[in-house]
């Protein structure tokens, strides 16, 4: 393979790449130094070749060392040492934690804020809701026991009525005035049911949000505390000294 | 030896080379060639990711005997990267030799 054939290969697996074409030109360069360097020194093409390896492991290494590059942001590059991992090679990560924590705090005390927020116009919200549909279904309820009784009058007043009448009639009401009160009970039993179930997502939605607003109140308050304590002992080391 | 850790240490070997003096491509190969056997096709892309992280710059020079040289010069970016590998490095060859040379540490 000569020179012209190698960079040829070289530079159509880096087109395919999504190289940009100054990059691509710009290597492609490098390499052609390269060639006429050692033809410079008196080496043949062949044995240029042989050194640089094919042109895919070319490519390999520079696509390499460029997604490195691409995968790394510019600030902790200088962390980066391609050897074994480890620890003690990993120079300058204490500065960055430090930020780290600022950033923290400050977004922990906005997210708090806005939890509070949140929970200011959420939870009444939530209660009103909550409470007028428990009022609602407690008087669907209601108006079901006092129905059931209403049918159950209603099917001795009827029973009383038909005792006068013909058997089959009596029948036909007994048997309506048991299909509607089978109806009824369902009914009740249903809306029971629906108004615990109710009862229940009130409950735990109510501790979702809890869980939700509690842990931020508790990070928050530590650094406050921490601070008054210091500053409690500040002054007291102070003043055991000015004694 | 494992691919990566050489690498490591190439990059390493070619900071300390331009450290010295502007040097191009064919000559840092050339340099380490000396040395060791390495895959000379390596170097220009270690050179250009090291370049694109500012710890050099390229500049072209013309020669007198061929067609223009991209010569490298180390930044102080690079001059402080440079500074801190050696560090690491002293210490890292220090504790290997150690354990190497059979020293239990107990």
């Amino acid at each position: 393979m000569n020179k012209l054939d190698y960079l040829g290969q070289l530079e159509s697996i880096l087109k395919k790449q999504h190289m940009s074409k100054a990059d691509i030109d710009d290597i492609i360069r490098d390499y052609a130094e390269f060639f006429e360097e050692g033809r410079r020194q008196g080496q043949s093409d062949g044995e240029i070749c042989a050194k640089l390896g094919s042109p895919e492991l070319v490519a390999e290494q520079i696509l390499e060392e460029n997604g490195h590059n691409v995968a790394i942001t510019p600030a902790p590059q200088k962390n980066d040492f391609k050897m074994p991992k480890m620890p003690k090679f990993q120079w300058k990560p204490r500065e960055k934690q430090p930020k780290n924590r600022k950033n923290g705090g400050l977004g922990s005390v906005l997210t708090l804020l806005i939890k509070l927020l949140v929970l200011l116009i959420v939870l009444p919200a939530l209660a009103i809701v909550f409470g007028c549909a428990a009022i609602g279904l407690g008087c669907g309820f209601l108006g079901l026991i006092c129905l059931f009784i209403a049918v159950i009058l209603g099917f001795f007043a009827a029973s009383m009525v038909t005792h006068f009448l013909t058997l089959p009639v009596t029948i036909f009401a007994i048997c309506v005035c048991i299909a509607l009160l089978s109806l009824i009970v369902c009914l009740g039993a249903l809306l029971i049911m629906l108004t615990y179930w109710c009862g229940k997502l009130f409950l735990l939605i109510l501790r979702e949000l809890l869980e939700w607003i509690k842990p931020p109140v508790k990070t928050a308050a530590k650094p406050e505390n921490h601070t008054t304590e210091t500053e409690e002992t500040i002054p007291n080391e102070e003043g055991e000294l000015y004694e | 030896m494992n691919t990566q850790f050489r690498k490591g240490i190439i990059e390493m070997c070619i900071l300390a080379l331009i450290a010295r003096k502007d040097m191009y491509g064919y000559e840092i190969v050339q340099n380490i060639a000396y040395y060791t056997e390495i895959n000379e096709g390596t170097v220009y892309p270690i050179l250009r990711r090291l370049t694109q992280e500012e710890y050099f710059v390229a500049y072209l020079k013309e020669s007198t005997v061929g067609p223009a040289r991209k010569y490298y010069h180390m930044t102080e970016k690079g001059q402080a990267y440079l500074g801190a590998l050696k560090l690491d490095w002293a210490e890292f060859s220090k504790m290997v030799d150690e354990i190497l040379r059979g020293e239990c540490h107990e």
